[in-house]
């Protein structure tokens, strides 16, 4: 008799789940993961696509347009752009995951410490982070870069610290309002680890910030990585970076402006991908900032 | 109001100094030595040993901070350049207006550009001008600023040869610098405006204007814009922080004396002393552009004053919030 | 008591809201109703019944999209709203029919003195110069029982209760004929509720207000209505005047909901929750929308839709007990 009432709710899906799908039928976001993901592919098969590599000298081809021979033509000393652009995009672009990764890890340690045990500690923490953000970023970055020297690593190292204060406050204030949740209180009074209490019910809370946060990071980081290297205190040359690419393209810029033209194209569209699939992806974590 | 501003200076004392701490610490950080490449490779030791002695340089980083702190704060000097040997605050004053006008001419074209389309996007959402303005701002806040500057000169002073390349001598040449920097910013502008006021447009008392029967224009106008101003405001003042960032590059592509082609050779020549002097500068300048944005937002939100003047009612207001929700 | 003029009349009103993420939500599905004029009329239910959505699309403020009004018509005076432009709603809302929102703490503009809030809507309506709006606004501050010292405050300096009260005071301010409450009282304590429903059933009686008291809450329905609609999921299951359907309850979910009320009934000794859910608006089941839930269904439950059946005068009932009994 007593049947069980057959109830229609809503269909229960995990939030992620919901937050993926709302991501992949975000048009715009998928097109700028396509041509992200693209880019990284070319930019993989640099070795293949063009053998030489990217160092390979013809004094004899200097400056040839883009053509047939040579699809994005070639510099100065006769290489090839599309092998300084394929083999520089490997270097930028890694810049950004990297810088991004440390300065992830770096901001999640710093602000979830913070937030967890509060008081002095929070106070300490988050006041370094202050005086980090009292720099503009990119001058901080310089001035990393004035330790550390140039290079690839150390670039990278530059661009990751400089973003660290952000990550810290993005992760630090959704957890002081968790931390604020009588389920933490709950857990607490069962007299569960401060480390489990962090992993178990404190992160999954502030994934989504983190997430959002390290995607537009991605693109601020390239730009930042690129900014560095054309001013000369990022990647060096021989090496090649698509700021110092452009960089070194500044002398020739009256007669072979396509030296100026394709490695700023480039990274413009690498950026513009990552934005297009950093709002994608704040959208569908964040749906009520939808827009 | 009065002791709100002596409180926030007061508060910039510690972040002020912490950025001291940071900057001089670079130097002790930095590999190599000065000494080496202020005065060459083949330099005697007994002349680097020279050198350093009268820098200070041999003495505990600990007192060294203390000698130069005590000069900056009590006499304003910032010490002298080791790659020139001049005082460094002469050449601060002298470059430090150069970057402010860039930085602060640079926000306002932002602004005056950015705000306004910003504004029109968001009223006319899911129009083709929001479509456009979106795309506009989509790809100016992808563009690394140093192509597009690179893109203008080719344009305006190569190819129509209308403006100067570089230099920074009088208005004519200002214009390229502050035209790649503002048109940029008024992209991030735009973007940020425009969700502020969609934002704005979203909230229960625009219903309520709404049910009140006023008109559409005026919501906007006396409701959601006054609204939408606060964190306007605060992107502005962004900007503007921001801008002193961005002028390091624009100086460095248009030749232009300011505090970013100053900073850069200090790096390249190992001249800490310069290095630290302009990161100060700067970092101190920001604090004072941050603290003028949180003032202003006192003339647009009285919510904020009351948190300034009666710490009581805050609490008791929070409270009752609290109790509420 | 000799009935009055049909003030508002909803009929076979349908809001849908359309979104690309989530599908059609039917949030209300062919409403009737009807307000006379100086009529309190009680639309109880639970969240998400399509209570507030009838207001809004009554005031035009619907927002489109996602929502829309498929079909029915919305009779003020005569006049169908739902065809009238932008321009002649702007001139109803706040003069005619006006509207108090069930947050006080969201729903005031937090950077504008609420004097000139309430001095916004009369300005607008009643062709006086600025400075007697701003005199009115004054005196209406008075009328809902705040000091007028206060009219150059904003609204974080006033407590919740003292926030509705300036909503009322700025609904009423035009003495429209028609107001409509969207759970005036929910958000706020307890103790503040009463004094507030104090307030609307006083002014309502010397304005002479026809109200929309949007609730779920049957103790206000008791206190302020003279009839009552019971609204699940977007469709009206039981209506009546207060006295007919607070003394014959005849649908199983009205009775339910008396049984989830404490006090209600003193012979029995627990509460009696209505087990289940709603129904997901998005997906309605063809049939009867409580069946799910019914603790007295049969087969035809099932099956079919029932019709709004007349049980005694005024008193409808969309239920196939109540069509057995009534023919």
């Amino acid at each position: 008799m007593s049947k069980e009432p057959k109830l229609k709710t809503v269909k229960r899906r995990s939030m992620g789940q919901e937050a993926l799908n709302r991501l992949l039928r975000n048009r715009t976001a998928m097109f700028g993961l396509a041509i992200l993901l693209l880019v990284i592919i070319l930019c993989t098969l640099a070795g293949v696509i063009c053998p030489e590599g990217d160092n390979a000298q013809d004094p004899t081809k200097t400056f040839v347009s883009p053509g047939a021979e040579f699809l994005f033509g070639t510099d100065n000393l006769g290489r090839s752009l599309l092998a300084r652009v394929l083999y520089g995009g490997r270097v930028s672009i890694l810049i950004a995951f990297v810088s991004t990764i440390i300065s992830a890890i770096l901001g999640i340690i710093l602000g979830t410490v913070a937030a967890y045990y509060g008081g002095v500690v929070d106070d300490v923490i988050m006041r370094i982070m202050d005086v980090f953000s009292a720099i503009p970023n990119l001058l901080l970055a310089i001035a990393l870069a004035a330790i550390l020297g140039s290079g690839v690593f150390n670039c990278m190292l530059a661009v990751g610290v400089a973003a660290v204060p952000h990550f810290a406050r993005v992760v630090r204030a959704p957890i002081l309002a968790v931390m604020n949740e009588q389920y933490i209180e709950v857990a607490r009074s069962i007299d569960a680890k401060d480390r489990r209490i962090m992993f178990i019910h404190v992160l999954p809370n502030v994934l989504s910030p983190i997430i959002v946060q390290a995607t537009t990071n991605l693109a601020q980081a390239i730009l930042m990585a690129a900014s560095l290297s054309f001013l000369g205190l990022g990647v060096q040359a021989p090496n090649a970076e698509w700021g110092a690419l452009l960089s070194s393209s500044r002398q020739y810029m009256r007669n072979y402006p396509y030296l100026t033209y394709i490695p700023g194209i480039a990274i413009a569209s690498v950026v513009l991908s990552m934005n297009l699939f950093g709002d994608g992806v704040r959208d569908a974590l964040d749906p009520r900032l939808k827009y | 109001m009065l002791r709100y501003i002596i409180k926030r200076l007061l508060w910039m004392i510690p972040v002020l100094l912490g950025v001291s701490i940071l900057v001089f610490a670079i130097q002790a950080l930095a590999p190599g030595d000065p000494a080496d490449l202020a005065l060459g490779d083949y330099a005697s030791d007994e002349a680097k040993q020279a050198w350093r002695e009268e820098r200070g340089l041999n003495k505990n980083i600990v007192v060294q901070y203390g000698e130069y702190m005590y000069n900056l704060i009590f006499k304003g000097d910032f010490g002298r350049s080791y790659q020139t040997g001049k005082p460094i605050t002469r050449e601060l004053i002298k470059r430090f207006p150069v970057t402010l006008l860039t930085a602060f001419g640079a926000a306002t074209i932002a602004a005056l550009i950015g705000v306004p389309l910003g504004i029109i996007a968001a009223t006319h959402r899911n129009t083709w001008v929001d479509s456009a303005s979106r795309i506009l701002g989509m790809l100016g806040i992808s563009m690394p600023n140093f192509w597009f500057a690179l893109l203008l000169i080719m344009l305006f002073a190569l190819k129509l040869k209308w403006l100067p390349v570089s230099g920074f001598y009088s208005p004519i040449y200002w214009i390229l610098p502050l035209m790649a920097q503002g048109i940029l910013g008024a992209a991030s502008q735009l973007r940020y405006t425009r969700s502020a006021v969609l934002d704005s447009l979203q909230q229960d008392f625009v219903r309520t204007a709404r049910a009140k029967g006023q008109s559409e224009n005026k919501i906007i106008l006396h409701h959601v814009l006054r609204n939408a101003m606060i964190p306007i405001l605060t992107n502005t003042g962004h900007h503007i922080a921001g801008g002193m960032a961005g002028t390091v590059v624009m100086e460095q592509i248009f030749s232009i004396a300011g505090l970013g082609t100053l900073m850069i050779s200090a790096v390249n020549n190992r001249d800490f002393p310069m290095l630290r002097g302009c990161v100060l500068l700067v970092a101190f300048a920001m604090s004072m552009v941050n603290l003028l944005v949180d003032l202003s937002y006192t003339a647009v939100d009285p919510r904020v004053k009351s948190r300034f003047e009666s710490p009581k009612r805050k609490k008791a207001s929070e409270e009752k919030g609290a109790a509420a929700a | 008591m000799e009935e009055k003029e049909v003030l508002l009349s909803v009929e076979d009103l349908s809001v849908y809201y359309i979104t690309h993420d989530l599908g059609t939500c039917k949030a209300v599905n062919n409403i009737s109703f009807q307000i006379r004029e100086g009529e309190t009329l009680g639309l109880v239910g639970e969240t998400g019944a399509g209570k507030t959505t009838i207001a809004l699309s009554i005031m035009g403020l619907l927002q489109s999209p996602p929502g829309k009004v498929m079909n029915g018509s919305i009779k003020y005076k005569g006049t169908d709203l739902l065809k009238e432009k932008p321009k002649y709603m702007r001139k109803i809302r706040g003069k005619e029919i006006s509207m108090v929102f069930q947050d006080p703490m969201t729903a005031l503009n937090p950077i504008d003195r609420i004097g000139n809030q309430i001095a916004e809507v009369i300005y607008l309506h009643q062709g006086l110069s600025k400075a007697e709006s701003m005199e009115k606004a004054a005196q209406m501050l008075e009328m809902v029982g705040i000091s007028r010292d206060r009219f150059a405050e904003y609204p974080h300096q006033l407590s919740g209760g003292m926030k509705q009260r300036v909503i009322i005071a700025m609904a009423l301010a035009c003495s429209p004929k028609l107001l409509l409450a969207d759970e005036p009282t929910t958000a706020l304590d307890v103790t503040i509720q009463a004094q507030v429903l104090d307030l609307m059933n006083d002014l309502k009686k010397t304005l002479g207000t026809a109200v929309l008291m949007i609730t779920h809450d049957l103790g206000i329905v008791a206190e302020m209505c003279d009839k009552v609609a019971v609204v699940y999921a977007g469709e009206v299951l039981e209506s009546g005047t207060v006295k007919q359907v607070f003394k014959n309850p005849i649908h199983p979910y009205t009775i339910g909901l008396f049984g989830s009320l404490p006090g209600y009934r003193p012979d029995s000794k627990r509460l009696q929750p209505i087990t289940g859910m709603m129904p997901d608006p998005a997906d309605l089941p063809p049939y009867c929308k409580f069946e799910p839930r019914c603790q007295c269904k049969c087969d035809r439950c099932g099956a079919e839709t029932p019709r709004l059946i007349e049980v005694e005068e005024g008193h409808f009932v969309r239920c196939f007990r109540a069509e057995k009994e009534n023919g």
